[in-house]
């Protein structure tokens, strides 16, 4: 433990009104030694660090609810509990985070399906990417001996770059390009990874693989959370997106929330704070120097450390204010771009959950189901559609049915507790299946969210449907559709419905992420810092922003390392950073 | 298998505060809660992005509480939103009355004037009643809530009750033992003229679990009603907020909440509760957490002997009285609109809310008299039947929580909720459980959308999101209220007090050793007062499980086992 104070709660004075009933009240001042803006996955994840290392930690969330896209809510209410943002995580093997914190004893686990992504067709064929790859070459065979093959192949490749590389690399700060590229030249996957670099999506995809089926599918996973198919320059993300999205996929029992609350009780546990809904609207800078915090209702919190998981235009343009920016710093967090998709999801209360037409049995057991596409021509035609600001009835996209896996997510008999006095025999069944289809789609439709909603809503379900014969509205019990604007209304980070706070774009990637000043976390601001997904590596629930702010606050205020590096992070560093 | 000092079955509000008060004392503790989320019946859903309901509790009833002192909310980020707007009480001919706010001098003195045109001896009672009783009320609340029912043996004239000698010390004309004998109906009856300002009054406090038409419960019945004045506002962030920030404090001191982990049994051994056993599906790693001091069930009187401690541990006519409490409290299809705009009365209502430059706090409509409220109750209490009203019986009331905390919802939006029109029990329905289904639903949201719009026609085509919960639901989602009651037990005169739920059960002692009971099936019930934790901690003291520590205070009311002595004011 080093000496910095933790007893901030304990030194607080409260607030009271002047009215017989008032009870005392959080103060209108209050001084911690680090305020966190934001307590989604990122936010949290620093604050847990710190909060361990013994620094006196509040995070300020703006929302009632702390998680951020760790969000598993009662939206189709009552009763039922989905999730708004993420369902998934990535990169539960490689996370320092769950290393370093046993979640375990929070009642935090992981579970990871062998059928993992289906991908069903019109003609009723199908094949499944599975955990495990050669249960996946087997699925591809019945499209494709060749690419059957050629995945094996790939694999033998791809998975060691996985390993070795882009895993672990996501929790190091960013390197200048050019240093990175002289690193990866000392070893031979370091070397394909290099040539994969100035690939799009689509090339490295359709030269791979023969079949059109085949390529569609893969593609879908490669792009899904908007990797541009024809952009070039961040070829290294594809066999990360691919494989993560595509057969990575760990289930957080309870729902994605379960994490966030792991976290939540890790600070509490640590003596910090959390406080929500507060809703941060300054970030306090007094020469040159970021002193604190200012709530919408006039509350300050004063601190030495300011972290922002906010994008750089949020933190710098409208909480510090340009009057406190040089001119990179100014330039750079106005032009900050944010995505051209964002998603569009229907969520389902089901009496059954959906049957596929598919040949595969196992499709309808996979976690994730693609659909609506049946070669790349198709998926660019709707994701070029998107980018215009238009939905069509060619719409593609993917669908989970969680409970599944988590029948918990429904609170109704026989998961829900049976209440004693009631003859549930005399009870009609109630649907026990919450689902949800998602697709990509743009912020500025064509005609507008508020009016087209539920017209869209019908095109989804209708071509659901088509795909899943049982999708009936006598087999829904509710519908509800989330656009991006609600995204936009629900986490108001995620603005224009961007859920990774930014572009996925060379100029925004790696060392540019939010920008050259900022990439490592620290800002030239003495005092504030940033580690949002807007921060390298990104976003997606990676836990890396959260993980290199903690480092670099750690490293700045000589407050010593509890944590230690990961045994593949330490393997990466050997290989490719010693000197 | 883990150990703890405690354990606590259910992490709603009065297993929150217990574990918040017990670990605070220095004690370990474990919460195992069944849900997703603990918070039990302070809870909220984002239905809509942006947009937040509360499906249960709403305002704050506790900030006369010493747990506010005792457990420093404040310092794991409470805060509070004072009431702001007028109080709507709507008749259904379009005229008003305004609800008092007792912190608000200048809204105050207003209702008073507009309360005159109506009856001027009303006003000059309510004036009496605001200005006399206002200093005094937090030790008026805390002899009625925060007080662990006496011994059953203490021998004691009704005027020594607490609550009788404390208001008998404020207001001595007032206040006459016949008050002791009778219901609120029929002392405001004899006390009271304005129609509407009655008929509000009667169904606010019906909502609170004790009916102002039951008898010997008139000083609970309007303590309720005061509970609500006292504190005259809600949490910033609505009653979830408050939860966080009795979690927190109970984390910060070290207590273990696991959520998703419902209790499938409390261990009993030689007549002691030892510990509990977690469903096999619980996300708990350890699926055993043993208790070495207590357990303490925070579920309901039958849940916890019926279900959790089981035959086997319980005598056979226990067993029966258990089984038949009456569970028939605020049972209710709780409705929550959200829309474009806040309703406009329209009439001489209109006139009175355009007085105010801000939308009101709260609209009760329709209310016009003792009649109107009774009626309404023959109908949900009598006939164990719903489906009876029409738009002109269903009363409500609901709170216009944007005006007070603008963290509910995005600008030019207006959560209104919850909207309660209570219905007999799933369990006491003539046509049985499932009588009130997703049909019926639609049926009560037309209803309710046809007041509202009744009172307010400009809400017409302002609604974007309506959804009435029903009793069943909330039984499912939240499986501490048996019977969908929001109350526990009904809070009649025989499960009052010192014969809540039980006479043998009501100091919070279950005929099982080391077995605790800290749910509203307790005095003095719901409403999260944080005052079934603190009642308890007293017996726990008593009895030398708990220790306390110098933040601590007692209730001046209270008595000890085998203590003869009544306690006196002064």
């Amino acid at each position: 433990m080093s000496s910095a104070t933790n007893n901030a709660i304990d030194k607080l004075v409260p607030f009271k009104r002047d009215a017989v009933g008032a009870i005392p009240e959080f103060p209108m001042e209050s001084e911690f030694d680090v305020v966190v803006i934001g307590g989604g996955p990122n936010g949290l994840i620093t604050a847990a660090y710190l909060a361990r290392a013994g620094m006196s930690v509040i995070v300020l969330e703006k929302r009632t609810e702390v998680g951020g896209g760790l969000a598993t809510e009662e939206i189709l209410f009552p009763c039922y509990y989905t999730h708004t943002h993420a369902i998934y995580h990535m990169m539960t093997d490689y996370m320092p985070l769950l290393q370093d914190f046993d979640f375990s004893k929070h009642g935090v686990s992981f579970y990871t399906p062998n059928y993992q992504t289906g991908m069903v067709y019109e003609d009723g064929s199908s094949f499944v990417l599975c955990r495990s790859i050669d249960d996946t070459a087997d699925s591809i065979r019945r499209l494709s001996h060749k690419d059957a093959e050629t995945f094996l192949k790939l694999m033998r490749t791809w998975e060691p770059m996985f390993d070795e590389i882009l895993g672990p690399a996501t929790y190091f700060p960013p390197m200048p390009a050019l240093e990175q590229v002289v690193s990866m030249q000392r070893t031979e996957i370091g070397k394909a990874l290099i040539d994969l670099t100035e690939k799009t999506p689509l090339e490295v995809i359709t030269q791979v693989f023969e079949n059109k089926k085949v390529q569609a599918a893969m593609l879908y996973c490669t792009c899904m959370f908007g990797l541009d198919p024809n952009g070039a320059g961040l070829g290294f993300l594809i066999p990360l997106l691919l494989q993560r999205a595509g057969w990575n996929k760990a289930y957080c029992n309870g729902g994605s929330h379960r994490m966030a609350a792991a976290l939540t009780r890790e600070i509490l546990g640590a003596g910090g704070m959390i406080m929500s809904p507060a809703p941060v609207t300054k970030i306090l800078v007094a020469n040159g120097r970021a002193t604190g915090v200012e709530m919408y209702d006039g509350r300050k919190v004063k601190a030495k450390v300011v972290l922002s998981s906010l994008d750089p235009e949020l933190t710098f343009q409208q909480m510090v204010g340009p009057e406190h920016l040089d001119g990179y710093l100014n330039q750079t967090s106005k032009a900050w771009q944010l995505e051209k998709k964002s998603f569009f999801t229907t969520h389902v209360v089901l009496h059954e959950p959906p049957k596929y037409k598919a040949d595969d049995a196992w499709v309808d057991k996979a976690f994730m189901t693609m659909m609506g596409f049946e070669n790349v021509e198709d998926l660019l035609k709707y994701w070029k559609g998107v980018g215009n600001g238009e939905i069509g009835e060619n719409l593609a996209g993917h669908a989970t049915c969680e409970t599944l896996i988590d029948p918990h997510l429904a609170r109704v008999p026989p998961v829900s507790i049976t209440p004693v006095m009631l003859d549930t025999s005399k009870l009609k069944p109630r649907a026990q299946h919450i689902a949800f289809f998602q697709m990509h789609a743009p912020y500025d439709l064509k005609g507008g969210w508020e009016k087209r909603t539920d017209e869209i809503t019908e095109m989804v379900l209708a071509r659901w449907r088509k795909y899943a014969p049982n999708m009936t509205k006598e087999n829904m019990y509710m519908v509800h559709s989330e656009t991006p604007v609600d995204i936009e209304r629900r986490l108001a980070s995620m603005r224009r419905g961007s859920f990774k706070h930014g572009d996925y774009i060379p100029f925004q990637m790696g060392m540019f992420r939010p920008n050259e000043q900022c990439s490592s976390g620290r800002t030239p601001i003495e005092g504030l810092y940033t580690c949002g997904a807007s921060n390298y590596p990104g976003g997606l629930v990676l836990g890396g922003p959260g993980y290199l702010a903690a480092n670099a606050v750690a490293e700045d205020f000589k407050i010593e390392k509890w944590w230690k590096p990961t045994a593949n992070m330490r393997k990466y560093e050997r290989v490719y950073l010693s000197k | 298998m883990e150990r703890y000092d405690f354990v606590i079955v259910g992490g709603g509000h009065n297993g929150l505060s217990t574990a918040a008060y017990l670990a605070k004392s220095g004690y370990t503790v474990a919460v195992a809660e069944a849900r997703v989320e603990a918070g039990g019946c302070m809870d909220f859903s984002e239905v809509r992005a942006g947009c937040i309901i509360q499906p249960h509790a709403l305002i704050s009833y506790a900030n006369a509480a010493p747990g506010m002192d005792h457990l420093d909310l404040w310092r794991y980020g409470l805060r509070f939103a004072p009431v702001k707007g007028p109080f709507m009480l709507v008749n259904s001919e379009d005229r008003a009355v305004l609800g008092l706010h007792p912190q608000d001098p200048v809204m105050t003195r207003r209702a008073l004037e507009v309360l005159k045109t109506w009856s001027v001896k009303d006003a000059q009672l309510w004036e009496k009643i605001a200005y006399e009783m206002l200093p005094h009320l937090k030790d008026i609340l805390r002899s009625i809530f925060w007080v662990p029912p006496w011994p059953l043996d203490l021998e004691y004239e009704p005027e020594d009750l607490p609550w009788y000698q404390q208001l008998k010390k404020v207001m001595p004309q007032l206040f006459r033992p016949e008050w002791l004998e009778l219901s609120l109906v029929e002392i405001m009856e004899e006390l009271m003229e304005c129609g509407p300002m009655k008929a509000a009054m009667m169904y606010q406090i019906y909502y609170q679990g004790v009916a102002p038409h039951w008898r010997k419960l008139a000083i609970p019945a309007f303590g309720t009603y005061l509970l609500m004045n006292y504190s005259d506002g809600m949490f910033v962030g609505g009653m979830h907020m408050y939860a966080h920030s009795i979690i927190r404090c109970a984390m910060h001191h070290g207590a273990k909440i696991f959520t998703n982990s419902p209790v499938e049994e409390i261990i009993v051994r030689d007549n002691r509760a030892v510990g509990v056993r977690l469903s096999d599906s619980a996300q708990s790693k350890e699926k055993i957490l043993m208790a070495n001091k207590a357990v303490i069930s925070s579920v309901d009187t039958q849940q916890t002997f019926l279900r959790l401690v089981g035959s086997d541990h319980i005598d056979k006519s226990f067993k029966q009285r258990v089984a038949d409490l009456d569970m028939r409290s605020g049972s209710c299809v709780y409705t929550h609109i959200i829309a474009k705009d806040y309703p406009r009365c329209k009439g001489e209502a209109g006139k009175l809310m355009a007085e105010f430059d801000m939308p009101p706090a709260a609209y009760i409509y329709p209310m016009d008299n003792t009649q109107g409220y009774l009626d309404y109750i023959r109908d949900v209490e009598g006939f164990r039947n719903s489906g009876k009203f029409g738009p002109n019986l269903a009363g409500g009331g609901y709170a216009n929580v944007t005006a007070l905390d603008p963290t509910i919802a995005p600008e030019g939006y207006t959560v209104l909720g919850g909207f309660q029109t209570n219905v007999p029990p799933p369990e006491y329905h003539r046509d049985g459980p499932d009588a009130i289904s997703f049909e019926k639903k639609e049926e009560f949201n037309k209803m309710i959308r046809e007041m509202v719009c009744q009172m307010a026609p400009n809400m017409r085509d302002k609604i974007v999101y309506f959804n009435s919960n029903t009793p069943l639901e909330d039984e499912f989602r939240n499986a501490g209220l048996g019977g969908g009651a929001w109350c526990g037990p009904a809070e009649t005169a025989d499960q009052w007090w010192s014969n809540r739920p039980l006479p043998e059960l009501s100091r919070y002692r279950a005929p099982i050793e080391n077995l605790y009971l800290a749910h509203q099936s307790q005095y003095p019930g719901g409403l999260c007062l944080m005052a079934v934790a603190y009642n308890l901690m007293h017996i726990m003291i008593d009895d030398g499980v708990v220790a306390p520590k110098a933040w601590w205070y007692p209730s001046p009311w209270h008595v000890k086992d085998g203590d003869k002595k009544i306690p006196r004011i002064g």
